[in-house]
């Protein structure tokens, strides 16, 4: 095909949101963004105009990204945007709302502030681990236009896309069994009390962790650093607020499950799961080590294929239901927006999400300081956190939307008490 | 880079408290990392301020509502058995939709022109109800509303080519609303048949020309539209 022939085709190019997709536009508002981000602090500051050029390089390598969301009859899908995408000096608050018109129809955002570089995404575009992808191949490009001596391996996607490997396939239908389904029924999770921010403020504390003494730590509790992390944030919401009371509802932390580690697919857009775990209090006094023997138990049981399997079935048979299929856009958006508010976020005390260590090459390690990882702004609930660790580091990252620092300041403290060399960051002064 | 005693944690920040206790910070060796973040504090709209309090709009809205009900219960206490208030009401969402909601809505012109043609026919199927004259509306004027829209939108798509894709939908969709007054003839509802008939003749000739101009863009545009 010709090179202008294969343009064409480009811009011809639509997606059907994938099945987790689909719920993120429905309850999109200002308060709840979807929103994430990747972002990587290099060594020396960020010169914009070379990020604007790996930008418009990266952007053309990932075509699932370089979009636009419109409404069908049906359904959203999202088809080739021709604007091109700006980067932008990062605003604060952190992970606010992607707003169209500012990013010319694009559904996420590329910022820099000092040595920098952010991605912050709607979730409908990728997970974490595809936007990470996304993030290395933008840095990797940014350092070889900045003249680095930087080889791409196959950690960084260069060259062309590769239709082949399945990168912008929904993995979700591949994997779809009709007859294995999971129940859905849940109970709902206690929520944390606490003085709201004004609306569109998020307070970020980031705890950077050497992760040998961090991993060995948790390796003697018997459990991985997800494990560990997950009981310790139990502990944390415990200790703050439900000692010697008790509540009826459990505390439970969602932890998202990267399926691409069960079933194989390349894919750059969502595909994970999640597991809920936690446990209820009854007033009696709660320690560490039960509730990590608990968290553990369940990890490990619904964290296997079969298990995982069922959830994707329940979510894709509701998906493709004959019903669901024919309901005109409109009646869906409002029937998602009503369910997910009565049930969605309550069914959780906070998220948990580790996306585990970044990898990129290693002529490019000498470049980059750390990666970081951080969820937006809960509606209903008071904190989320999101770990990545890179070169030796654990970056451990809270978003908090009400003033009371009680979870951060119990988590760090545990781990400093433990030994480790805790070193925090956040976005605000203690006074602000 | 500092640190908190309390806390036993380093802390890189430009603050002189520490962010998690608040306690004073001490300095310690070793240089800021110059990785911080913006400030925090900006505000973004939340859900009740990305909404301006359009005082025009409102006004609108109550005078036309307020009228609409006068007239109403006008008609309803000297009922000489025409329902006239009921024309007031149609004529009125007539022009709220012809007027009032592109000032508002502002979307694509497609939009708007199918939105329109949809609305005037409704006014004119209410008038002819309260009027109570024989079968005008759905004889002539239904069917030549939906012509006119179809060769409205066509001449949109000629004019501005380059994003023919983005009215190509509501194109499609008047097209299919042009088809329904043959309904009616097969229902018995209209006394004179051609205008209906021509009506979908000529939805049935503009869509065998997107086919063959439009090409096989035409048809992936309705896919994605419509997939489900
Ligand atoms: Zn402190």
């Amino acid at each position: 095909m010709s090179p202008e022939k294969k343009a064409h085709a480009n811009d011809n190019r639509w997606f059907r949101l994938d099945n987790a997709a689909k719920i993120y536009p429905p309850i999109r508002s200002a308060r709840r963004a979807g929103v994430f981000r990747v972002a990587a602090v290099l060594k020396a500051p960020v010169n914009p105009e070379t990020l604007q050029k790996a930008l418009n390089v990266t952007l053309s390598r990932f075509p699932s990204f370089n979009v636009r969301m419109r409404k069908g009859l049906f359904w959203y899908y999202f088809e080739h945007n021709p604007n091109g995408a700006l980067v932008t000096p990062e605003k604060a608050p952190v992970c606010r709302p992607v707003d169209l018109r500012e990013t010319k129809g694009y559904l996420f955002r590329v910022s820099y502030y000092g040595c920098r570089i952010s991605l912050e995404i709607f979730h409908a575009i990728a997970d974490g681990t595809g936007a990470m992808i996304f993030l290395k191949a933008l840095v990797y490009n940014y350092l070889a236009l900045s003249g680095a001596p930087v080889e791409a391996d196959e950690e960084i996607l260069d060259g062309q896309m590769s239709v082949a490997g399945g990168e912008v396939e929904d993995s979700f239908l591949k994997y779809y069994n009709e007859n294995r389904k999971a129940g859905r029924a849940e109970e709902t999770a206690y929520q944390m009390k606490g003085t709201r921010l004004p609306p569109g403020y998020v307070r970020i504390t980031q705890g950077i962790i050497p992760v040998e003494p961090f991993k060995a730590l948790a390796k003697e509790a018997g459990a991985t650093l997800t494990e560990y992390m997950a009981a310790l944030l139990i502990l944390a919401v415990y200790e703050s607020q439900l000692k010697g009371r008790g509540h009826k509802n459990p505390v439970k932390v969602s932890v998202p499950v990267n399926l691409r580690n069960f079933f194989p697919s390349g894919t750059l857009r969502n595909f994970s799961s999640y597991i809920n775990v936690g446990l209820a209090f009854n007033g009696e006094e709660a320690d560490f080590d039960a509730i990590l023997s608990a968290v553990r138990e369940q990890l490990r049981n619904d964290a296997t294929k079969e298990k995982l399997i069922e959830k994707i079935g329940a979510n894709v048979s509701a998906e493709r239901s004959p019903f669901m299929r024919v309901t005109p856009l409109f009646m869906k958006n409002l029937a998602l927006k009503t369910a997910y508010n009565l049930y969605g976020e309550r069914l959780v005390t906070t998220t948990l999400s580790n996306l585990g260590v970044v990898g990129v090459p290693e002529s490019m390690r000498e470049h980059i300081n750390r990666f970081e990882f951080l969820l937006g702004a809960p509606r209903r609930n008071t904190f989320s956190c999101a770990v990545c660790s890179f070169g030796g580091q654990v970056t451990v990252s809270f978003t908090r939307v009400v003033e009371e620092t009680d979870i951060e300041r119990f988590f760090f403290r545990y781990l400093a008490k433990k030994g480790l060399d805790v070193t925090i960051e956040s976005n605000y002064g203690a006074l602000l | 880079m500092k640190y908190c005693k309390k806390c036993a944690v380093s802390v890189n920040t430009r603050h002189d408290y520490c962010p998690l206790c608040a306690a004073g910070l001490f300095d310690k060796s070793g240089a800021d990392s110059g990785t911080l973040m913006p400030d925090g504090g900006e505000l973004y709209p939340s859900d009740g301020e990305s909404q301006t309090y359009n005082l025009t709009l409102r006004i609108f809205a109550f005078i036309t509502l307020a009228g609409v009900l006068t007239c109403v219960l006008i008609n309803i206490l000297t009922y000489t058995g025409m329902l006239w208030s009921l024309l007031v009401a149609a004529g009125t969402a007539f022009l709220w939709a012809a007027v009032g909601y592109p000032f508002i809505a502002r979307k694509n012109i497609g939009h708007h022109i199918l939105m329109d043609a949809v609305a005037a026919c409704v006014f004119f199927v209410v008038a002819q109800f309260v009027i109570k004259t024989k079968g005008w509306s759905l004889d002539y004027v239904v069917p030549f509303l939906f012509i006119a829209a179809t060769t409205l939108i066509s001449f949109v798509i000629l004019v501005k080519r380059m994003k023919w894709r983005e009215y190509a939908v509501y194109q499609f969709m008047t097209i299919v609303l042009g088809v329904l007054p043959v309904v009616s003839v097969v229902a018995g509802l209209v006394e004179i048949r051609w205008p209906s008939i021509v009506s979908a003749f000529y939805s049935f000739i503009t869509l065998l020309g997107m086919f063959i101009f439009g090409d096989k863009k035409y048809k992936s545009e309705l896919i994605k539209r419509f997939h489900f």
